[in-house]
């Protein structure tokens, strides 16, 4: 079982309540989830939480415009994404490594992670959306309408862009079909 | 193991000192939440729903009275490219699904490939590291087997998602796209391949709301005007957004690809555009999967042009389908599809079942001698 347990309930019900306090329990119950999501795609830590500060922030100023408190979640990953393109693309540099391994780590876990390092690696050299559908669909376990919804794309495009994407990393990764 | 799990794997060795514990608290600025004052879209929503109404009426009953056009007779296409996994592009009959000859990528792989509509000049991208593009382009002979192969002046320092060929092959179009990590790149570069000068637009400079893209780029017949998928702006009803296909006149100067006119603003879902001759026109693909993403059918759809392109449409006349029924016992699941470039003929590939089908002015076939598991990326 995968170690990201992003899948949960919908936000709690929001309505009466005031923005602020609406927004931090979403950050409490989400922010975890989001943060994986953001070090994923970006691969540091430290741009990783800004990327998701920045998205709280966002909906905390658009909260007034929510016409569907149930849709924030949705937002908030589609901010999130949308952010960590916009870091990408100011990058001018190869990524950076994520952290350092802990000192306590076992040989074998080294090797997971220098393995992990090496998908992650084939993951961002896709296209951006074949890349964010696969995190939200593999990753994120989302289904293929709920990634629909976070990318504001069509099912058939998150079909596509998954079936692209999973042969381009096959291909990088050196698996067979 | 299985490209999902080596994901989920490296996803969670990569956060996995990622705890509760030790996330930084939510920092809000309090009071800086921006207000919008109430019903400032009221009246110019009703009035774009007035128009969207009235067209969509006008255009639903054009359609009643003409009715879908039929098809003629047509050879189709001879042979089909395909990406294959030894990372070079195989030439492929059409009819026997036998191997006519092999482009091997003489260094990385090929990432993308377009074929001219008189199927004469291939252009194919090599990724030769990452950011490292190289565009080849092949000439073939009328049976497939290929003459010769160049390379194209110039490197990019950017990643290849698609490419579309004019008619004659004097000129290829090239969508990039961002990796993370390759610097100031156009987004879609216009190459002419007798002297590989080129030409750059870009989209708008992205923001956190954001959600800009280009694809599926396709020639006019002139040569010279380029179709384009791009994203239709936001509404509150994202599944009905859509995309918006765009005209680009390459001959102008703007560099601004949001500057191109919308031509079409659809709801559904296409791809693989094939405008007709006069440009009036065009034939797509329109997949239509279930909840579950399994295949249904692969429908050609006629989209005509319209002179409002700002009211959205949400169907199209069928011209041939491809249903599930017919690729049986085929597993539904990962095709690829495309049209030629005359958009009369649909080639469906299978990667699961090792499969090739066509339609053909509608008429359904499956290719018999096809035994290869690795095509990846198919031109027609």
């Amino acid at each position: 079982m995968s170690l990201l347990n992003f899948r949960q309930d919908g936000p709690p019900d929001l309505a009466e309540r005031s923005a602020e306090t609406a927004v931090t329990r979403l950050y409490e119950a989400h922010a975890l989830d989001l943060v994986r999501l953001a070090l994923v795609m970006v691969g540091d830590r430290p741009t990783a939480e800004d990327v998701v500060q920045d998205s709280f922030l966002g909906l905390y100023r658009r909260w007034g415009r929510l016409k569907d408190p149930d849709k924030a979640l949705t937002y908030l990953r589609s901010s999130v994404l949308n952010n960590c393109r916009s870091v990408l693309r100011r990058r001018g540099r190869r990524l950076p490594g994520v952290q350092d391994p802990p000192v306590a780590s076992a040989e074998s876990r080294v090797l997971d992670r220098e393995q992990g390092r090496e998908v992650l690696d084939a993951l961002r050299r896709l296209p951006h959306k074949q890349r964010e559908t696969l995190v939200l669909r593999f990753v994120l376990d989302l289904s293929e309408e709920e990634t629909a919804q976070v990318m504001r794309v069509s099912r058939v495009t998150v079909r596509s862009n998954t079936s692209r994407g999973r042969t381009a990393l096959e291909r990088m990764l050196g698996e067979t079909p | 193991m299985n490209v999902e799990r080596l994901l989920k794997d490296a996803a969670a060795a990569e956060t996995r000192d990622v705890t509760r514990e030790s996330l930084p608290p939510l920092n809000l600025p309090v009071g800086a939440r921006r207000r919008r004052p109430a019903g400032r879209w009221t009246v110019p929503v009703a009035a774009v729903l007035t128009v969207v109404t009235v067209l969509a009426v006008t255009v639903v009953l054009r359609g009643v009275l003409r009715g879908p056009e039929t098809l003629g007779a047509h050879e189709g296409p001879p042979f089909f490219l395909a990406t294959h996994r030894k990372g070079g592009v195989g030439v492929f009959d059409s009819w026997t699904g036998r191997l006519i000859d092999d482009i091997p990528a003489r260094t990385g792989h090929y990432a993308a490939l377009a074929l001219s509509g008189d199927r004469r000049t291939a252009f194919l991208a090599a990724e030769t590291a990452p950011c490292r593009t190289r565009i080849d382009k092949v000439t073939l002979r009328r049976d497939g087997t290929v003459a010769t192969r160049t390379a194209l002046p110039g490197r990019y320092n950017a990643q290849v998602d698609e490419m579309a060929a004019t008619a004659d092959g004097g000129r290829v179009a090239i969508v990039f796209y961002d990796p993370g990590d390759c610097g100031d790149f156009d987004d879609l570069t216009v190459v002419e391949a007798s002297s590989g000068t080129s030409r750059g637009w870009r989209l708008p400079p992205q923001t956190a709301e954001s959600m800009d893209y280009v694809q599926s780029p396709a020639w006019a017949a002139d040569g010279r005007s380029l179709f384009l998928a791009t994203n239709a702006p936001e509404t509150p009803r994202p599944e009905r957004d859509g995309f918006l296909l765009r005209r680009l006149d390459t001959g102008t100067t703007d560099t601004t690809l949001f500057h191109a006119p919308v031509v079409l603003h659809s709801v559904p879902d296409l791809s693989s555009f094939r405008p007709s001759p006069d440009g009036r026109t065009i034939a797509a693909i329109q997949q239509n999967t279930d909840d579950l993403g399994r295949f249904g059918s692969i429908s050609i759809m006629k989209v005509t042009l319209s002179d409002r392109p700002e009211s959205e449409r949400s169907s199209f006349p069928e011209l041939a389908r491809m249903t599930e029924r017919q690729i049986a016992p085929a597993a539904p699941v990962d095709f690829r599809a495309t049209l030629d470039a005359t958009g009369r003929h649909l080639l469906v590939s299978s990667r699961h079942d090792r499969a090739v089908f066509r339609m053909d002015d509608g008429r359904f076939r499956r290719l018999p001698d096809l035994r290869r598991s690795d095509l990846g990326l198919i031109a027609w």
